[in-house]
């Protein structure tokens, strides 16, 4: 037997295992063998040595029994359905989606007992994201910010005194506005790994996102989720907003858009199926219909009949609006619920 | 302390002293292994607490007749460091910088060999020279055969051999 053929029956050898007799022969005889065999168990001492050197941390503290098999998953209170749209125009127009607000306004009507981590997540680049979180509630304890350009969810797991576990799934995109269509949902969300992290509200978390940078978590504990989650009474300019509406056609409900917003821009669009697409818009659009702004009303008549447009903010402070309704529109994927987003175009577009 | 089996029952139970203190037991170890593994502190505690958080929100993979739970144990963490491998920018130079704060020359040099090595070879010498895992429990970690484990642990020990001491004197051929 050569050497080189001993060689892998020798590394055997010092894991305590049986080898060929031939080996063992070969390895007993042979001078540069046994060197190798010497070696090898130094390599597996000095290993040893280097662990034992190594700082045995205490693993944090965690809270196994507020885990819950029952926490809910991305897609339940039947976010799944909702679909989050970057329309297509034959020019480039800028289209940002402010869905991921609009999903914490969800819990903006129906909780309002109990711990409330209200967080703020600021990314590398783009706008902050504001969640009202319950620590209490898995139901109420979770938020989602999906746009073209990067995938954000988070959720309550635990808290142990102050400090609150948190499960975060995390990506970046990079894609930029373009021609064409792209729908999101929570189910692409879900498939982003989740990575946990203990929270210290007034503390600052910093978070690496890969091909980003670093995002920033900071917050602090409420007794409530506000009514109104970050979002002032008093429209900024040139601000239209619509959030969490409801659409009425005389005293016919359309649609409830609940826990859909769109903010932080001066052109909404609203999809119901079987209905089509509205665009209200703060800036004359062709073919549109001037309507009326009044709080959080906007009024307007279209082929002779009245729609109302009721939101849970003042809508803007311009007294008039454009609204173009498309019955015929579809859009270019399986859509099968309604949407709204938010359309920023450039002030040469407009 | 429980057998593995029974062990495992409690903890589908649902059991959270049982889990409290299979996590004790096993997640400063599992640390320091991801740590060599992932090569990053904080990637390396995320990596642990987000396998013991799998293993408890869903009990349900380990098969005791396969295998023991420590090996079930490092074998999730190993898949979630190889995946967090996957994520990483194979040019960064944010991964490996945390093992360089060692207290002795000696201690560096070994550091510094062993995460010249491929992961996959150096996360195999450290289950199997400091956490002392069989062939069969390699096995079952990797999803390997037995002897594809004999095999893999003599490449990894050669190229930290030579990596750490040079690579002379090696086999030589011999009739």
């Amino acid at each position: 037997m050569k050497c080189e053929d001993a060689a892998e029956f020798v590394s055997a050898l010092c894991d305590g295992e049986m080898i060929p007799a031939e080996a063992a022969e070969h390895i007993g005889a042979c001078q540069a063998c046994g060197a190798l065999m010497y070696q090898y168990a130094g390599l597996g001492v000095e290993l040893r040595r280097v662990a034992s050197l190594e700082p045995q941390e205490e693993p944090a503290t965690r809270s196994w029994m507020k885990i819950q098999k029952s926490t809910p998953s991305w897609s339940s209170k039947g976010w799944e359905t909702m679909r989050i749209p970057r329309f297509a125009f034959a020019l480039a127009v800028m289209v940002i989606v402010a869905l991921g607000s609009g999903l914490v306004m969800v819990t903006a009507r129906a909780h309002t007992q109990g711990s409330v981590l209200l967080m703020t997540a600021t990314p590398p680049t783009g706008e902050a994201i504001h969640c009202a979180l319950s620590i209490t509630d898995p139901k109420w304890g979770t938020c989602a910010s999906l746009q073209p350009e990067s995938m954000l969810g988070f959720r309550v797991i635990s808290s142990n005194g102050d400090r609150i576990e948190m499960g975060i799934r995390a990506t970046f995109t990079g894609a930029k506005e373009s021609v064409g269509s792209l729908f999101l949902s929570l189910s692409d969300l879900e498939k982003i790994p989740e990575k946990q992290y203990w929270f210290q509200p007034g503390e600052k978390l910093d978070i690496a996102v890969a091909g980003w940078g670093t995002m920033v978590l900071t917050g602090e504990l409420t007794d409530h989720i506000p009514p109104l989650n970050n979002t002032q009474m008093d429209p900024k300019p040139d601000e239209l907003r619509m959030v969490s509406p409801l659409v009425l056609r005389g005293h016919e409900i359309l649609q409830d858009f609940e826990g859909g917003s769109a903010t932080n821009t001066s052109e909404v669009r609203m999809y119901i199926p079987g209905q089509g697409l509205w665009t209200l818009s703060l800036h004359p659009l062709e073919g549109a219909v001037e309507g009326r702004v009044n709080l959080n009303r906007v009024s307007v008549t279209l082929d002779g009949e009245s729609y109302l447009f009721v939101t849970g903010a003042p809508v803007a402070r311009s007294e008039r609006v454009w609204v173009l309704h498309d019955a015929n529109y579809k859009p270019d994927s399986d859509q099968e619920n309604w949407f709204i987003g938010s359309v920023n175009r450039t002030p040469a577009e407009h | 302390m429980a057998s593995d089996p029974e062990l495992w029952q409690r903890i589908c139970r649902g059991d959270a002293n049982a889990f409290e203190a299979f996590y004790r037991l096993n997640a400063p170890r599992l640390q320091a292994f991801l740590r060599h593994a992932v090569g990053n502190r904080q990637s390396a505690e995320d990596i642990m607490q987000e396998t013991f958080t799998g293993i408890w929100q869903r009990p349900n993979g380990f098969q005791p007749e396969h295998g023991t739970l420590r090996g079930y144990l490092y074998g999730i963490a190993r898949k979630r460091a190889a995946e967090w491998w996957r994520h990483q920018d194979p040019r960064g130079d944010a991964i490996l910088n945390d093992l360089g704060a060692c207290r002795t020359e000696n201690v560096s040099v070994m550091t510094d060999a062993l995460r010249r090595l491929p992961e996959e070879q150096r996360t195999l010498l450290w289950l199997r020279e400091v956490e002392g895992q069989s062939y069969a429990e390699l096995a079952g970690i990797l999803e390997i055969p037995v002897g594809t484990v004999r095999s893999r642990l003599f490449v990894a020990r050669e190229a930290l051999r030579k990596i750490w001491r040079g690579p002379q004197p090696g086999p030589k051929e011999e009739a």
